[in-house]
This record gives C-alpha cells, structure tokens and sequence, in this order.
C-alpha cells in the first residue's frame, strides 16, 4: 500500500521512543526510515539494555529470595523503580516473580509493564492469575498505554484478552490493535473480537479520521479475517462505507480488500460500489484490474452487475473496459453463456469481443 | 581514532555496521549523529540508575541480611 511505510514507521518510532524512555516528537526524523529496520533497532536496544546490566539484575533477583516478599515489594517500589523492576522480574522464577507482583501496587506493576520484554516474560506472565492480568490490562487502558499493551498481547492468554476486551471500546481495540508487532497475533486478536466490538472498532476508525490505520492493519489479516471486517463495513451507514472505499483505493490497498470481499455473498456488493465514490473511472480501473491480477473474473462480473444506473453511466467512460483483450478475460472468466455476458457488458459501454 | 558515527552506533548496540543500511540511507549525518547520542543516553541512564538502585536496594533490605545482601549485590559472595 502507499502510504503504510510512513505509517507502520510512525507507529514503530512510538515503540523504538518507550524503549528509549523519549516522547515520539523526539525522533520524528526517523519516519523516512522502514518500519522493519526501526523495529530491529528496538529490538537490538532491549537486548543491549539487558546484557549490560544482566549480572547485576541477576544479582538482583537472587536477592529476592533471601527476603520475604514483603520486602522485595519494597526494594522494587522505593529502590529498583518501574524500569529496573521490569528488568529484574525477567530474572525471577516464574512462582516467585507471581509473588511479588500480587505483593506490589497494581499501579506499579502496570507501571513497571511499560519497560518489560514479552519474550522474556512470556514463561511469568502464563503463570500469573487472569484478574491480575485483566487488573493491569484495565489500569493500562485507562492511561492510554497503547504501546505497552499493544505489546504484550502476544503473551497473554485468551480468557484474560477477552476479559480486558470486555471493558473498553472500539477506540482502544483500534489502538492497541496497532502496535501489536505480529500479524498472527493481530489475527488472534480480531478473531476473538466479538461481532459489536468489531462494528465499534470501524465505527471509532471512521469517526477518529483513523481509516487509514484501520486499512493498514487490515493488510496484515487472513482473507477470512479480512471478509469478517468488510461485512461489518457494509453495515455502516453510506458516508462510513464511502470514506472505507475512498480510504483503500487512496492507500492502493484493493489486492488486500478484494481477496477478502470475494469470499462475501454477492448481496453485500450494492452497498460498496454505489457509493458516491465509485463514480470515479479511477477508482473502477483499479477495481477492474486488481480483480483481473487475482483471476477473480467472475466475482467481478458479480460486481458489474450489481451497479445501478448512475454507476453503470460512469462505468462506460472506464478506459480499460474499452481493452477487447480485458473484455475476453472477463468473458471467459464467467464460463457459461458468454452471449449473456458479452450482451451485460456491451450494454456497460465495454469494448465488443 | 575517533570512531565514525555508523560505527558508533553498531558498537552501542552491538551490531553490524551494515544492519544501519537502512538508516544511513533515510538519514543525513545529524540525524545519525542524533540518534548515536539518544541511544548514548539511554545506555548511560540505564547503568547510572542500576548502580543507584543497587545502592538503594542495599539500605532497603532488614538490617539482619544487609550484609549478606551487600554481598550478594556486589557480586562478593
């Protein structure tokens, strides 16, 4: 698509800016830089920010052991602080490392979960009880931690994802949806998702001018996940629906969305191509070409035909419908009675075959 | 000899110099420049509040095991 590079760079500078203790702002200059070369930074900065200190957060850890817990909760709220918690509880048995956050102020462990490193704490977090879980996931959201949670959601099990998704609303789905760094987590994520919490993310997407980043992120889905999300923008009202349109073929996202909106029944097609938008022979071109790039012929005649009067109109000053060779594609593409096709697609202006 | 921004970097983070390429590429020499001394920072920060807390942490503990957890944070034991 032509606009992710910047987006999936603006959202990766918000991860590589926590990791570096730093606002965003700070390293807006990096947005010309590919996400995946920002995300191999971060990732290379955890791993130097642990090995530096790793002996003296072992040490650390070992300390806990010889204390009550009562104590190591103290140590890590009045000494350690949040950041030097979050690094030491990557050291700690998974039981003991239980213990001490049920031992510490839920504040400061959603706190300290800012700065901790999912594939290290992948082991504890399976071990820790769902209502802390959902606890800190809760207290989290309500101070707009995107990033962290965004970031941990690969290593939090599907009761205690629910739960937390259970409380908020499409806005912080849609937020936290994009900083998950995994497709296959993403995908966990939507599949979970309840059908009104979907209608609410789109919903939320449209009404906070984030379609672009809904789009983005729809690029990352399976083409069922992908027909799931598009038979909830059907049901939207035509101005959601016409900004979604405009948005994909905007961001040249239609190989994406059609692999998907070709596993949905024909009847949800009137609702995304009578659209004010679709008017425009741009538009259709890359409608018409991007189904022939998928060989998806007679799922586009579907669409053809779908088209009312107004939009047939505008689809007869479509240049590539005029190409006899795109004509013949389509024709062949549908397979029984070509004299009916070739008849439907005359009487839309196409080119004669 | 005075080590070249790029290999600053690399050095910082223990990488190679070619996993910058797409950096050296987007970025002019002050952005490079910028970015070494962010991650300079970070490193630093991050060893300045290790040592403190392990001072801190060191006072923390019950008088009874200070000694015994002194040693243990020190690496003595």
């Amino acid at each position: 698509m032509s606009s992710t590079p910047q987006l999936g760079s603006r959202l990766e500078i918000a991860k590589l800016a926590q990791a570096l203790g730093r606002q965003p702002a700070e390293l807006s200059y990096l947005a010309t830089v590919p996400a995946h070369a920002i995300r191999d930074l971060r990732q290379r900065l955890t791993t130097a920010l642990y090995a530096r200190n790793n002996v003296r957060f072992q040490r650390i850890a070992s300390l806990t052991r010889m204390v009550p817990t009562g104590v190591s909760a103290t140590i890590a709220e009045k000494s350690l602080g949040p950041m030097l918690s979050a690094r030491v509880a990557a050291m700690l048995e998974p039981d003991d490392a239980v213990r001490l956050a049920r031992a510490l102020e839920p504040d400061f462990v959603a706190e300290l979960a800012a700065s901790l490193d999912p594939g290290r704490m992948a082991p504890i977090v399976a071990r820790m009880p769902d209502d802390l879980i959902v606890d800190v996931g809760r207290r989290l959201l309500r101070r707009k931690e995107y990033v962290t949670v965004g970031r941990l959601v690969p290593i939090v099990a599907m009761e205690p994802m629910l739960a937390v998704i259970e409380l908020v609303g499409g806005y912080e789905i849609l937020q936290v949806a994009l900083y998950v760094d995994n497709p296959a987590d993403l995908e966990r994520i939507v599949d979970v998702l309840p059908d009104e919490k979907l209608r609410a993310v789109i919903e939320s997407a449209a009404l906070a001018a984030e379609l672009d980043e809904a789009v983005m992120l729809i690029d990352a889905l399976s083409p069922q996940a992908i027909a799931r999300i598009i038979g909830h923008v059907v049901e939207q009202d035509p101005a959601v629906r016409d900004l979604f349109v405009r948005t994909v073929h905007r961001l040249g996202a239609w190989e994406t969305v059609l692999t998907g909106l070709a596993l949905l029944p024909a009847d949800v097609l009137p609702a995304l191509v009578n659209l004010p938008v679709t008017l425009d022979p741009e538009l259709m071109t890359a409608v018409i070409t991007t189904a022939r790039k998928l060989e998806l012929g007679a799922w586009l005649m579907l669409l053809l035909i779908t088209l009312d009067d107004e939009h047939a109109d505008a689809l007869a000053t479509v240049d590539v419908l005029q190409d006899p060779d795109m004509v013949s594609w389509l024709t062949e593409s549908v397979g029984a009675s070509r004299r009916i096709t070739r008849a439907i697609l005359r009487d839309l202006g196409a080119a004669a075959s | 000899m005075e080590l070249t921004v790029e290999e600053s970097l690399a050095t910082r983070l223990e990488m190679d110099e070619e996993a910058l390429a797409p950096f050296t590429t987007a970025l002019d020499s002050a952005q490079l420049r910028a970015l070494d001394s962010i991650v300079e920072a970070a490193l630093v920060a991050e060893d300045e509040a290790v040592r403190r807390a392990v001072e801190e942490a060191i006072e923390a503990v019950p008088w009874p095991v200070r000694s015994a957890a002194r040693a243990i944070l020190m690496g003595d034991s």
